[in-house]
């Protein structure tokens, strides 16, 4: 038995006299863990690195995962309407409430071994359950649909047609599955998600002013003029960064990497690792665009038209790199959000669910993986659809079904029967009720201008 | 989830050594136990529930407004 089993922890695995029945998913899962026991037996930096490693995975990925096609999108709108001023600080701070929340997973999935969607049917009972999972399953799906418009988008730069787009993402998205391994499917997808920091060099080109970008980290100015614009900005910004299926996703990720309550301090890391990351990738977005500020107006932009408004400022391999930004963003974020809604299906259905599963032991969850993305894909090619609706409501729709989603994450964070010593320290509540409270307030702001805009041009003359 | 059929003592001692008891796979068939909601708590997952509910009306609304 492992060290904890011999220490006396208590056994609750359904053990038929008292032999423990072992799956290929386990003794999947067991490899990966063996060579993360062997790494901590070491003490040298090697060791340590070797370890740190081993370890990262759920945190980066869903970080830059949530750097999807809709919040580029959302970061490049910010740039051209807004310029650089109030809104680079804002990102970084909401990238300080995803790790916040995210943290908060890690923790979840290490100390009890289940997913997000499992505990709160679990624990909660089924009614909340649902409630749950149909949030999810919306917001997942409309998420979908957008990934498939901003990588349509995206290689229709380079003159592709719509269906060759999305048969190109659908090929790179089943083809990480092909190693029915976590942590092949964990590496592949962390490549191709580096690709997400292609924002950077492209702000580079556009030749930032770096005064301006100091004095608005450093000030939070120039203040953008209070209205509904700005408001939708904002509550997009919010919902490109915090999000329910990120909740699900690194739970589940968790548990499907095998962490353990040993292992919380490198998760910790790989979250801020990956919202770094996520940050500066989109400052990046940010920046690029910021030179359209004043010269076209943003509104409806998909990354095409933003591709080839920037064309004249950056340069035409500036431009295309933008493009395939767009493209990395929807691949990978479609690869994650249908990962999140095969793992959630899984875990209420009680079927198996994980990535260590050979097809014909986890047909249920690579078809619901599957199935997503393609209903997605297919609806992205139906002419004549107003898409451009979904991808201004998706970001919304995200920030508006948070809060209570992070009030079961809370519950389940804070349960002491579950949660043996890893609970969440007061500190770290407040922290997450303060990210509560400014999303609802957000939400609430956001209803109110949409129900009576004056009411919120008076709330602007305070 | 089915048992793997044919597993060599050296997959078997593996799993032993370094998954936890309650991380193989069908250890999950045993559910976690049931914790209701109560108080303050029920209180607010249902504050916050009818506040996502009428938030939603109020994105379809608009975008019904933007469509028509």
């Amino acid at each position: 038995m492992g060290a904890d089993a011999q220490s006396g922890r208590k056994l609750r695995v359904m053990a038929a006299e008292d032999e423990v029945v072992v799956t290929h998913e386990d003794i999947d899962r067991a490899h990966d863990r063996a060579r993360v026991s062997a790494a901590r037996r070491g003490h040298s930096l090697r060791s340590r690195a070797w370890l740190f490693w081993l370890l990262i995975g759920p945190g980066i990925l869903v970080m830059l995962g949530e750097n999807d096609g809709p919040s580029m999108l959302s970061y490049a709108a910010t740039g051209a309407k807004f310029g650089v001023g109030f809104f680079l600080p804002f990102v970084i701070l909401t990238f300080g409430m995803a790790v916040v929340v995210q943290e908060m997973t890690v923790r979840l999935g290490a100390a009890t071994h289940r997913g997000h969607a499992e505990l709160i049917f679990e624990r909660f009972g089924p009614f909340w359950g649902w409630f749950s999972m149909i949030d999810l399953g919306i917001g997942n799906f409309l998420t979908l649909i957008t990934e498939f418009i901003a990588i349509r988008a995206g290689l229709g730069f380079f003159g592709v047609p719509p269906w060759a787009a999305i048969l190109v993402a659908l090929a790179v998205l089943y083809s990480a599955l092909m190693s029915h391994r976590y942590w092949t499917w964990e590496r592949v997808t962390l490549a191709a998600a580096a690709f997400n920091l292609i924002f950077i060099p492209v702000a580079l080109m556009a030749h930032p002013h770096w005064g301006a970008v100091g004095h608005a980290l450093g000030t939070w100015k120039p203040l953008p003029p209070f209205g509904s614009d700005t408001l939708m900005i904002i509550l997009s910004d919010i919902g490109a960064t915090v999000t329910p299926w990120m909740l699900f996703f690194q739970q589940s990720a968790t548990v499907d990497k095998g962490m353990t309550t040993k292992d919380i301090h490198y998760g910790r890391i790989d979250t801020l690792v990956g919202a770094t990351l996520a940050a500066a990738a989109a400052l990046g977005a940010i920046l690029a665009t910021a030179p359209l500020f004043g010269r076209i107006s943003a509104e409806n932009f998909e990354a095409a038209q933003f591709a080839q408004a920037l064309q004249p400022i950056i340069g035409r391999v500036g431009a295309s790199l933008f493009a395939l930004g767009m493209v990395e963003a929807g691949i990978v974020a479609a690869i994650t959000i249908s990962t999140s809604s095969a793992y959630a299906f899984g875990e209420v259905s009680r079927k198996p669910h994980s990535l260590n599963l050979p097809v014909n032991q986890g047909k249920s969850f690579y078809a619901v993986l599957g199935l997503c993305a393609a209903a997605a894909a297919g609806i992205v090619l139906i002419p004549g659809l107003p898409l451009v609706f979904v991808v201004l409501v998706v970001n919304v729709v995200a920030v508006l079904a948070m809060p209570p989603a992070l009030v079961f994450l809370y519950l389940l964070v804070n349960d002491k029967e579950i949660m043996e010593g890893v609970r969440s320290p007061a500190w770290m509540n407040t922290l997450a009720a303060i990210v509560v409270v400014l999303l609802t307030a957000a939400g609430i702001l956001y209803g109110v201008s949409v129900v009576s805009p004056h009411a919120l041009s008076w709330l602007g003359r305070l | 989830m089915r048992p793997q059929e044919h597993v060599s003592d050296a997959d078997a001692g593996l799993v032993l050594e370094n998954l936890e008891p309650d991380q193989l796979a069908l250890a999950k068939n045993v559910p976690v136990p049931r914790r209701p909601l109560k108080g303050g708590a029920l209180l607010l997952a249902w504050a916050l529930r009818l506040y996502l509910i009428f938030m939603l009306i109020v994105v379809c609304w608009q975008a019904w407004i933007a469509v028509r």
